[in-house]
């Protein structure tokens, strides 16, 4: 098959219309300019997660995920990658903030919205820290395949 | 013995089933990234039974700033007021 010239006019989702990357790097929401502050990645392999909720589901659980978190995991027909996804989002999330300190993996919730997109929501120190460096929000995108789990955050003002 | 040294070996333990090598393999100084090559669900594996055991809340991301199993536990035990 051959591949679409590079000026083919593409299909726009009702969020892809309302973010329009600028030539200038930052992203426009509806007619808004957004600086992005901090790009994170992570990959995990899924299979070290799932030996670990065999091995310790209850504590290591409620360590790291919100209760609403646990809710959709129960919820979803495949728990492992809902947790998967998840930890590799908290953990793309940390590196788009490029912080350290006092912050727990539950203060990051990424749920499923109505529509199957994730969305972050923060709390406790780690709100403060977003406002502290002008993270208004965060983006986030999850897939996993096979044996891994992989995550792609960007904070923006 | 000494809180610090009593939490060493809680992570000492859990370490050695983590990693699947005997308890011997494991001082203070063993570093978990360049020895263990320790990924994020370890550190995490190590916070819960650490919390578990000194019902104590300890940050994530701080704990996994340190390098060796022996700043690991220094950093609890300071968290417990040592």
């Amino acid at each position: 098959m051959q591949a679409p010239p590079a000026s083919a006019p593409r299909a726009l989702d009702a969020g892809a219309r309302d973010r329009v990357r600028s030539s200038r790097g930052a992203v426009e929401e509806k007619g808004e300019k957004r600086v992005i502050l901090g790009v994170g990645t992570d990959i995990l392999n899924m299979q070290r997660l799932h030996d670990i909720l065999e091995a310790e589901s209850d504590s290591f659980v409620r360590k790291v995920f919100t209760a609403r978190e646990r809710e959709q995991a129960a919820e979803s027909p495949d728990p492992v990658s809902y947790y998967a996804t998840r930890f590799s989002g908290k953990e793309a999330v940390f590196k788009c903030f490029g912080i350290h300190g006092n912050v727990r993996l539950s203060e990051i919730e990424i749920l499923d919205g109505e529509t199957g997109q994730p969305y972050v929501t923060l709390s406790g120190q780690l709100n403060g820290i977003a406002a502290d460096k002008g993270i208004r929000s965060v983006l986030i995108s999850l897939s996993c395949e096979n044996e891994y789990a992989v995550a792609f955050a960007v904070a923006q003002d | 013995m000494e809180l610090k040294e009593e939490i060493l070996k809680k992570i000492i333990e859990r370490a050695s089933q983590i990693f699947k090598k005997p308890p011997e393999e494991f001082k203070g100084e063993t570093k978990f990234v360049d020895d263990l090559k320790a990924k994020s669900v370890n550190y995490v594996q190590i916070i819960t039974i650490l919390a578990d055991t000194y019902d104590v809340d300890i940050p994530f991301m701080e704990f996994r700033r340190k390098k060796t199993l022996g700043e690991a536990a220094a950093y609890v035990a300071q968290l417990l007021g040592e």
